[in-house]
């Protein structure tokens, strides 16, 4: 078991270290010069060259990679150029943001898609079922940025019930939970529903029905906590996506997180800065996957018991 | 599956399958249709519903929207399409000939798989645009690289599972050679799971197309595009709605008839399994 959870956290080193390799090759072998975009097309050649110096971009790119490393091993992230100030500090700042945004947002998905998920399994192939598999796959198919708009004009413009953009009170954070949240509760109640409908035929769900066991404790005992598992590596894989920062909702609702950075980095052309996020939001993805395995471990009897065999 | 009655869910389906087909139709069909031309600018009648000769409206600038719809459609629809084909033969092949390889080989295949995988799906795809420029040909590379990685792990999947199959085994009895024995005889197995995949992967390409041109990171300004239209919108979104809607409307029906005929085609290969 230990063993198996210890393969898992050295697998992610390897991954990180690609990330942060092919990033930097990337980056610094596209067209798109930070130094025109800092001082402007018309600089002199003299301050252009002193600027590349300061930087450290004229030197040659492996020595500039092993340089980066180094420093990334001692826990430097470099400094942004368009900001100039500790990438590190920057991401830490900003952050926050996207973790309230990406708990509330996925939160909200959960609460909602759990009873639809169950529910359309338990009426499977009667109206309730078609009826909510119906609005999943609508959920599922409008845009963020179709949804997002109607909302504002909805609940900010036509009925001034909520801030229209922007961050800082509890008030702000409910039309941008409710836009991301949306989308991922059309995944979440169809891939729920799917996992459910095999659950509520298989043989101990019908022995507990048998046994004379109530629906609310069959459903919630006997067949959500089953049909859970195979939905939980698409919830990691969502929530280590929202963790990176959502562009679109944080760009439409002007919130603060690290999508938006991550964006005005890319204008910018701020090398240091969208390496650091870049890895940033890797170490968040390989972090949460490894999670996942230790909570499937937690899940499922059968993954602690099989790797103990393993072992 | 859908719809509140079995007949509903039947006319449902059917509507989502013409809507599908109207849309490839129309493919083909933009540049030889009586459009007015989509860049015509028209500066007294911006962001009117009901103007003269423009039977969806106007939208920026006096441009028509009927128009810039269905070439914004040929384009993004277009893309997509290219996008999917495209990441689903590359990640036929490296799934596929790392699973049939085996050994070293498949670890570092896998390796490459994992190291894509960790790079964050929108952000990557928004990166690689921003990066390469606004062209069509950029949207299509950077679609791409955010998408092969699914399919290359189901065609792991799918080459690890064939192989144990009794027939592969008489077929490496007979001393096929290894590329034919994929070729000839893996790969077509593989094919109406990949359908499936490949009808999901239309409509998040449809999508993620529209979110770089909302973005302004799709093709060029002045192209007609639908997340352009989108993007537009928000100026005017409560003097003209229209202008969100008409798009909007489009592209979430695009996208929704797209997933119902990936339901479907998942449903028939279930039964025929």
């Amino acid at each position: 078991m230990k063993r198996y959870l210890l393969g898992r956290i050295l697998w992610g080193l390897p991954v990180l270290w690609g990330v942060l390799s092919v990033t930097f090759f990337l980056l610094h072998l596209v067209p798109g010069d930070p130094v025109s975009l800092l001082l402007g097309e018309g600089a002199e050649e003299s301050d252009r060259l002193a600027l590349r110096q300061t930087l450290g971009l004229e030197r040659p790119l492996v020595d500039q990679y092993f340089t980066y490393v180094l420093q990334l091993a001692k826990g430097n992230w470099g400094e942004s150029i368009s900001h100039r100030l500790p990438v590190l500090d920057l991401i830490l700042e900003r952050f926050p943001s996207t973790l309230l945004l990406t708990l509330t947002s996925l939160t909200f998905a959960t609460l909602v898609s759990v009873p639809i998920g169950l529910g359309t399994a338990a009426y499977r192939g009667r109206w309730p079922d078609r009826l909510g598999m119906f609005l999943a796959l609508m959920g599922h198919s409008v845009p963020l940025f179709v949804i997002a708009p109607l909302v504002v004009l909805a609940f900010a413009i036509d009925l001034p019930l909520l801030p229209v953009s922007g961050s800082g009170t509890w008030a702000h954070l409910v039309l941008p939970t409710f836009c991301l949240g949306f989308g991922l509760c059309g995944l979440l109640s169809r891939m729920l529903r799917s996992s459910a409908v095999d659950v509520v035929g298989s043989m101990h769900v019908r022995a507990a029905r048998s046994r004379g066991i109530g629906p609310w404790r069959l459903y919630s005992r006997y067949i959500l906590k089953v049909s859970v598992l195979p939905v939980l590596s698409v919830w990691g894989g969502l929530l280590g996506g929202l963790l990176g920062g959502a562009v679109v909702t944080e760009t439409l609702f002007d919130w603060p997180g690290l999508g938006r950075l991550f964006y005005t980095a890319f204008q910018a052309r701020d090398y240091p800065l969208i390496q650091g996020i870049v890895l940033w939001i890797s170490v968040v993805y390989v972090g949460i996957q490894v999670l996942l395995d230790f909570a499937y471990a937690g899940l499922d009897p059968r993954i602690r018991l099989g790797a103990e065999e393993g072992a | 599956m859908l719809g509140a009655t079995k007949h509903g869910a039947k006319a449902l389906l059917r509507f989502c399958y013409a809507w599908l087909g109207l849309l490839l139709a129309l493919v083909a069909l933009v540049p030889l249709l009586p459009l007015i031309d989509p860049t015509r600018q028209d500066l007294g009648q911006e962001y009117v519903f009901s103007a003269a000769g423009h039977w969806l409206g106007t939208g920026e600038n006096g441009i028509d929207l009927a128009s810039n719809l269905a070439w914004g459609m040929r384009l993004s629809v277009g893309l997509a399409f290219a996008s999917v084909l495209l990441s689903s033969l590359l990640g036929l092949l490296w799934g596929g000939f790392a699973a049939s390889r085996g050994g070293l080989i498949e670890r570092l295949f896998l390796v490459v798989v994992d190291v894509a995988d960790a790079f964050p799906g929108l952000l990557l795809v928004i990166a690689l645009a921003s990066v390469l420029g606004p062209r069509p040909e950029n949207v299509v590379i950077a679609l791409v690289m955010g998408s092969w990685v699914g399919y290359a792990r189901l065609a792991r999947a799918q080459v690890l599972s064939l192989r144990e199959e009794p027939y592969v085994e008489a077929v490496r009895a007979l001393g096929i050679p290894s590329w034919r024995r994929f070729l000839r005889h893996v790969a077509p197995q593989m094919l109406p799971s990949f359908f499936v995949k490949m009808t999901y992967g239309l409509s998040s390409a449809i999508l993620a197309e529209a979110s770089l041109g909302f973005l302004g990171l799709g093709s060029p300004p002045g192209t007609p595009s639908w997340g352009q239209l989108l993007m537009q919108s928000r100026d005017v979104l409560t003097s003209a709605p229209h202008a969100l809607l008409v798009p909007g409307v489009s592209l979430t029906l695009t996208v929704f008839a797209v997933n119902v005929v990936g339901d479907d085609l998942r449903d028939k290969l279930e039964g025929i399994r």
